[in-house]
């Protein structure tokens, strides 16, 4: 087939044809499903931990640090997840601060707050290894919903979207283990809230150059 | 379809661009056609299959042009082409309404070109270190056993550029098959000699292939 001659779309579209390809309300009904299911994964594992758990912590400190957190996760999420209306997705740039700020700003919100109520001290039997493991479990189906819709769709940086795209993960989970976990003494919240979010990121970053990268 | 963007392009270069090439399906400007193809994608990703044709229309030429400035196989380019419509109709939903299909299309293109080269590079790697493709792996893959061969017939001229001591040695190793032994006793030096000149002449092959071998006749 030459692609010059006035009927070759027609033969090339009857080959496309072929080729599975989902409309734009299939696609929107498809990421509605996975990132759905996906949610309903996360909140199950959330009350199955025991829900919101405000322990020794004032009410204020528990809507300030976990709206604060919901927001900038939801900032972070925004800017990894969608393309910014461009086809080639958002400039490195956005991507990259995206991937420094998120984890630093989390951090230091929850911590600047609590230490204004006085909430750091040491507590030397939750080094953090649980809520590094509900984060981790929180997190898996989100992450992998996510990849799965946008595999084989990145022309331009891959594996920074992935990256991006793992920490954005890391970031919204920490607003379910933020409303859980009472404690905001520094080395848990970097083992529990911070490491999760850099493993979601390092792993997206692997998935990314593999998995996201459209190979035609 | 009777109206051809090229050769409206073509009238309009020579002058001769009549009133047909303002139809309703006809160019404006370039600026009108390449909105009238934006819209046109964002109704096939809307499902609208008769959109497609206008895509086409204004695409397949500069992805044409596009490519003939990166690429000389003119068989390459079509199937590039084609395979660039192929991503295009797969992720038709994606299309952000108010994006450039021809951008998008070109970058297309380049990322499946970057890809196939990855993948060239990779082969050659992989034959010149003298690790044996998997048979079976390019019996079941038409395409790969296709740049198998080409990559053999590659590996046979950059063979011919080396001096005859190297090409001998590779030869007898990789091509016949024989212990470095067998290969010192026929070449009158140690095994080890074998194996200092086998690592040279394939340091030199890769060369050759990367295109950076000065060729010292």
């Amino acid at each position: 087939m030459t692609l010059n001659d006035d009927g070759a779309h027609v033969r090339l579209f009857r080959e496309l044809s072929a080729q599975p390809s989902p409309t734009r309300s299939h696609a929107r009904a498809i990421a509605y499903g996975a990132m759905g299911t996906a949610a309903s994964f996360s909140l199950s594992i959330f009350f199955l931990m025991g829900g919101l758990r405000q322990g020794p912590r004032p009410t204020t400190l528990v809507l300030l640090t976990s709206m604060g957190a919901a927001l900038l996760a939801v900032i972070a999420a925004r800017v990894a997840w969608s393309r910014g209306g461009r086809m080639l997705g958002r400039p490195a740039q956005a991507l990259w601060l995206v991937i420094a700020m998120a984890p630093l700003t989390l951090f230091l919100w929850r911590y600047g707050v609590s230490d204004a109520f006085g909430m750091t001290e040491e507590w030397l039997d939750r080094p953090g290894w649980r809520c590094f493991r509900w984060s981790l479990a929180m997190g898996a189906a989100p992450f992998a919903a996510l990849f799965y819709l946008r595999r084989d769709t990145e022309l331009v940086h891959p594996a920074l979207v992935g990256t991006a795209m793992g920490i954005a993960v890391g970031a919204l989970v920490w607003v379910p283990v933020d409303l859980w976990c009472p404690v905001a003494y520094a080395p848990h919240l970097i083992l529990g809230h911070v490491l999760p979010m850099l493993i979601f990121g390092a792993v997206g970053a692997l998935l990314g150059r593999y998995l996201l990268v459209m190979r035609g | 379809m009777g109206f051809s963007l090229q050769a409206a392009g073509a009238r309009m270069r020579a002058g001769t661009m009549g009133a047909r090439d303002m139809s309703v399906t006809g160019v404006r400007s370039a600026a009108w056609t390449e909105r009238h193809a934006d819209a046109a994608m964002v109704r096939y990703g809307d499902g609208d299959e008769a959109a497609f044709s206008i895509v086409y229309e204004v695409t397949a030429p500069t992805l044409q042009r596009f490519l003939r400035r990166r690429v000389r196989d003119a068989e390459y380019i079509e199937d590039l082409v084609q395979r660039t419509f192929l991503q295009m109709h797969r992720h038709r939903a994606r299309f952000i309404p108010g994006a450039s299909v021809r951008k998008w299309a070109c970058t297309i293109a380049v990322r499946m070109l970057i890809t196939e080269i990855e993948h060239r590079r990779m082969l050659q790697r992989y034959l010149v270190t003298g690790v044996e493709a998997d048979a079976a792996a390019r019996d079941a893959d038409p395409e790969a056993e296709c740049v198998g061969h080409e990559l053999a017939a590659l590996l046979e001229k950059a063979i011919a550029r080396l001096p005859a001591r190297h090409a001998r040695v590779i030869g007898m190793v990789r091509g016949e098959g024989r212990s470095t032994d067998e290969a010192a006793e026929r070449l009158h030096t140690t095994p080890n000699g074998v194996r200092i000149r086998l690592s040279r002449a394939l340091s030199a092959l890769r060369k050759i292939l990367r295109g950076d071998w000065d060729d010292p006749e």
